[in-house]
């Protein structure tokens, strides 16, 4: 069987992000849970890029039919980015929440220092 | 004597502040903190002429955490009590004393002012119907009986100012409170004040429905991300 441009692509792409996950788990900028979920990604989307039939195996696991693999892909895509989105928002607030304390800090520590000036 | 702390957050309020800090301070309360929310105008300048200790945010962090900050810094530096004081001239220094009495004599450990007891605010009609309906909103989430919602003049004793933290940075700040008020269990009283709607506090105020309910959204959202 000859491969696709779109396999090709993908796999590609995959392992890119695969090594983009390895080296900042290295680095320590990402925690091992979080590059497993990243790995299980990217690895999931190699998996079904080649083996389309996986896609059949998980529609039937989740009970969404086994008509269009593509479906499950979308589902299962659209629930994945809606938790994403999630995450960055509360990622986005902590970070936010931080900001405001460091300035907070700095503030008051300024007027205090210019008060015994 | 209790020493009284008026915290005013301002953002680009180089027209108001002067005359609200020297109002208060006519009447009586000397112990004035603007927390100037890094404005790109003379707020500070302005407010540290007219007799204000002036916290300077280098960043514009919100109403929220400008009141935050105004709050911490007056709890290290002893106060007693604490109020909340709008920096665009829409509160009236007259209405203090009614606001700070239920908190000094421990009748209360919060005073909310409301517009909407007491006639003479002239709410415009949007405002009063939003307004309204936050009040509503609280009594629902939180199930406390208000007339007014996101009136910014409040009174803490020391210990409601130390029990109540202001996570929210910008407007929602308004409903947290009163879900904290709720949650600590502290004695609340609504005070009838007056708004004074002039067309410069108009305009640096936000009203309408698109304002509501974004304030509506992020204090949904607060809630459910903290």
């Amino acid at each position: 069987m000859t491969p696709s441009a779109l396999q090709l692509f993908a796999t590609a792409f995959a392992l890119f992000a695969l090594s983009r996950v390895f080296l900042r788990l290295k680095e320590h900028q990402l925690m091992i849970r979080e590059a497993m979920f990243w790995g299980i990604i990217w690895i999931g989307m190699i998996t079904i890029v080649w083996v389309p039939a996986t896609a059949n195996l998980i529609s039937l696991t989740l009970g969404i039919g086994t008509s269009k693999p593509i479906d499950t892909i979308i589902y299962i895509g659209m629930v994945l980015l809606f938790y994403l989105v999630y995450r960055m928002h509360a990622k986005h607030e902590k970070l936010q929440h931080e900001f405001t304390r460091l300035v907070r800090l700095v503030s008051i520590k300024e007027s205090e220092r210019a008060k015994r000036r | 004597m209790p020493k009284i702390f008026v915290v005013i957050a301002a953002y680009n309020e180089e027209h108001a502040i002067g005359n609200v800090v020297k109002g208060l301070r006519k009447a009586g309360y000397h112990d004035i903190v603007v927390v100037d929310d890094g404005s790109d105008d003379r707020t500070s300048e302005v407010a540290t002429d007219a007799g204000a200790k002036v916290v300077r945010h280098v960043l514009n962090r919100g109403q929220g955490a400008a009141l935050q900050t105004g709050m911490d810094y007056a709890l290290r530096n002893g106060a007693d009590f604490i109020v909340h004081f709008d920096a665009d001239g829409q509160h009236r220094v007259e209405d203090l004393s009614a606001m700070l009495a239920p908190v000094l004599s421990g009748a209360a450990d919060v005073t909310l002012g409301s517009r909407f007891i007491a006639k003479g605010s002239n709410v415009p009609g949007m405002r009063a119907f939003w307004l309204r309906r936050g009040a509503l909103l609280f009594r629902i989430l939180y199930g406390i009986r208000l007339t007014d919602s996101h009136n910014g003049f409040r009174v803490f004793s020391r210990r409601a100012a130390e029990t109540i933290r202001i996570t929210a940075d910008r407007m929602e700040h308004a409903s947290e409170i009163v879900d904290q008020i709720a949650k600590h269990r502290l004695r609340y009283r609504e005070i009838p004040v007056v708004i004074r709607y002039t067309e410069y506090s108009k305009a640096h105020s936000s009203q309408g429905p698109l304002p509501a309910l974004r304030i509506f959204l992020r204090t949904v959202a607060h809630k459910l991300l903290r």
